[in-house]
């Protein structure tokens, strides 16, 4: 067994030993458990969105990026580095404060709640679990990828013990203090990241003297437009890549899901800095890394292994073990994550709403295992016999979610007109258009990225389908008044007007009425 | 700069600087949500 | 028993003060106790490790809305003779079996995404109630002119605006 195994194993005892110390020594009552969800501050709720939603990506896809096409692969870091705080100032607070006056549990009901509809939730639910389960198969490639790495087994047998770990850890998990392992795991990850890339510095001579080396290697990888110069000018791919992770990250239900679980609405405001220092520290380093192993690391088999083959070769023998199993830990905790979400989507919008009305909840709880199952399942049948490349599955299912659910997302606190004829336009045409878009390889034809063309179609259909049926579908009176309050529009001191409870909106509605 | 192409320095600076002033203007903009706890702590 | 009245602890001069604390120079005109009907169930939840933990739910008729409450504190008997009690809307008022799924949907969605898959799900209702009838106070107030009616909940003090 190798030294980084050791680590690991050691990692995740500690990890497990911490949660049940936590659980057996704190008091457990009603508010306890309950309010769990509801009493996360700045720091957690930035530092979860972050690990929560970039792990497997950023260690296996930016890596392969960078290797591949240099300083090209920098766009998808630049959008990337404002997707936190654009997605807090845009939704946060709006959001946070809509879903408690509508009284939403999970993210698609809230934009049932939102756009009255069966539809909706009929739609939303399954493209975004079909989308989640790509996100999913991206951590389980990166996951297997690692194993294989740090034990020296085959790929496919790395891929079903990753898998198997992952699947035992949603299992598990309540065992563990779980927003507080994210949140240990986030700082690890920065910690670890930034380690690397020091390393990796100090050993191709500075930042300088690497990129001198990268040019010697190919001139073309320093500049923005690619390793063959393919996308100069191809601003409508830039543009892309560009909005991929800034604004296709707002589509993502289990990152906005997290919106609605802020102690305070002023969380979405602190957490907004976090994430952006956050970004900030961690976004760039993997893409260098990525780039600098071309000099440390010529002729890897698989560019997708750079960041792993990197560490292990610029940071002492310990340290490979630490940082290995804290990016381990970070893609196991976004695969946990994303399988949790999905377990709900399917139990609670799709099973309970439309097959088994009465659902109790120990069916609940069989759905939810049976869906993670499944996806584990279809996972590796795909992922062991042909992965397809992490950073292409994740940028893929990131524009179709980004294109189905942004517009819908946004209009839903920022436009009052936003009706449910509207929201199911665009959920419509955002996930044919850019699914249709990349299948079709329109994106080499035109030079349009699908992320483009896809928020456009939208938003288009959002636009023009609630407008269209305003008289028809009117956005209905108590969403209306909803709406103002999450606004802050009306005759009302303003000083007393921020103070209110919004649970108590619906109640004093109807106090107020009949007298 | 760093051995690279100006453009290429331009944005990968530039850009990351637009989100350092997007953050700053949010800031100033949302400064007064902090009201907003007052009456929830319960 | 199928009908009860929670005990109404913030009195009306409690929220002319949270109200007055807020907005010096706000005068109430007249303060009104009306009384909202929740549903209300009492829940064993099972938790991880074997654990049970017990919850109190009360959930809105008239909206739908479901909540987890602290312990409710009754009022005694004889205190609440006449009730001034909120009309139904008839917006999107519910029946008890629908507010039981709800208060049932919203205590093992939270409790599932705190123990994960592991948790066997159980949740058992000990006790439920008909009938809650939670005290608020709707308040009529003038400030800087303008008139305003204004709620207060009864129980924790929050407040919200119901118009001018």
């Amino acid at each position: 067994m190798s030294f980084e195994i050791l680590f690991l194993v050691i990692y995740f005892v500690a990890m497990a030993g911490i949660g049940v110390w936590a659980m057996k020594r704190g008091k457990q009552d009603a508010e306890g458990f309950l309010l769990g969800g509801r009493s996360l501050g700045p720091g957690v709720t930035a530092l979860r969105l972050q690990s929560s939603s970039m792990s497997g990506y950023m260690f296996i896809g930016a890596g392969s990026m960078g290797y591949t096409q240099g300083y090209f692969s920098m766009w998808y870091a630049l959008g990337d580095l404002g997707g936190g705080i654009l997605n807090l100032s845009v939704l946060g607070r709006r959001m946070r404060k809509l879903s408690q006056i509508l009284g939403s549990i999970t993210s698609i009901e809230y934009l049932e709640h939102r756009y009255p509809s069966k539809w909706i939730r009929l739609i939303a639910a399954p493209v975004a679990l079909f989308c989640m389960f790509f996100y999913v198969l991206a951590q389980f490639i990166a996951g297997g990828r690692g194993l294989e790495m740090v034990s020296g087994v085959s790929f496919p047998v790395a891929l079903a013990i990753a898998i198997g770990v992952i699947v035992l850890y949603t299992f598990l998990g309540g065992y563990l203090a779980v927003a507080y392992t994210d949140f240990v795991q986030a700082i690890i990850m920065v910690v670890g990241m930034v380690w690397i890339l020091v390393a990796t510095l100090m050993a191709v001579g500075g930042f300088t003297k690497g990129n001198e080396a990268v040019g010697e290697i190919n001139p073309n990888l320093l500049t923005m437009w690619g390793a063959d110069l393919g996308y100069q000018g191809q601003w409508g791919v830039i543009l892309g890549a560009l909005l991929v992770f800034s604004i296709g990250y707002m589509g993502w239900p289990h990152v906005v899901v997290s919106h609605m679980a802020m102690k305070k609405p002023s969380v979405a405001r602190t957490a907004g800095v976090y994430s952006l220092i956050f970004n900030l520290l961690f976004i760039p380093g993997p893409y260098l890394v990525g780039m600098f192993a071309l000099i440390l690391l010529p002729n890897l088999a698989n560019p997708e292994t750079a960041i792993f083959e990197v560490a292990d070769a610029v940071l002492p023998t310990f340290a490979v073990g630490i940082v290995m199993a804290a990016i381990m830990a970070a893609i196991m905790s976004t695969a946990d994550a994303l399988l949790l979400q999905a377990g709900t989507i399917a139990s609670q919008d799709i099973y309970a709403r439309f097959i088994n009305r009465k659902m109790n909840d120990a069916q609940m709880v069989w759905v939810s295992r049976i869906t993670v199952l499944a996806l584990a399942i279809i996972g590796y049948a795909i992922a062991a016999f042909d992965p397809p490349a992490v950073a292409a599955v994740v940028i893929f299912s990131t524009t179709v979610l980004g294109s189905a659910f942004v517009p819908s997302y946004i209009c839903a606190v920022w436009w009052k007109k936003a009706n449910a004829v509207g929201a199911i336009s665009s959920m419509i045409a955002g996930t044919l258009v850019s699914v249709l878009w990349q299948v079709s390889g329109a994106p080499d034809a035109t030079g349009i990225d699908p992320m483009v063309t896809g928020i456009l179609a939208s938003t288009a259909a959002m636009i023009i389908g609630s407008l269209a049926s305003q008289k028809s579908h009117p956005v209905p009176e108590h969403i209306g008044r909803a709406l103002d309050e999450t606004a802050k529009i009306g005759p009302i001191p303003k000083k007393m007007l921020i103070d209110q409870d919004a649970l108590l909106a619906s109640q004093a509605e109807m106090a107020g009425r009949h007298e | 700069m760093f051995g690279l192409p100006a453009f290429t320095t331009m944005v990968i600076i530039g850009v990351p600087a637009l989100w350092v002033i997007y953050t700053g203007v949010f800031l100033w903009l949302s400064r007064g949500w902090k009201h907003e706890d007052a009456e929830e702590q319960r | 028993m199928s009908e009860l009245v929670l005990r109404t602890l913030v009195d009306g001069q409690d929220a002319q003060r949270i109200l007055a604390a807020k907005a010096p120079g706000l005068a109430v005109t007249s303060a009104k106790l009306r009384h909202h009907p929740f549903a209300g169930f009492v829940f064993e939840v099972p938790q991880l490790a074997g654990r049970i933990a017990q919850a109190h739910a009360l959930v809105d008729y008239y909206s739908g809305k479901a909540f987890v409450t602290d312990p409710w504190q009754v009022q005694d008997a004889q205190a609440g003779q006449r009730m001034d009690l909120v009309a139904d809307p008839k917006w999107n008022t519910i029946d008890f079996d629908t507010a039981r799924e709800r208060a049932k949907a919203l205590l093992s969605t939270a409790v599932l995404r705190r123990a994960r898959l592991a948790w066997r799900g159980g949740i058992r209702e000990t006790s439920s109630v008909a009938k809650v009838w939670k005290p608020n106070w709707v308040i009529e107030a003038k400030l800087e002119g303008k008139s305003y009616r204004i709620m207060v909940d009864g129980l924790n003090g929050g407040y919200f605006f119901i118009g001018s």
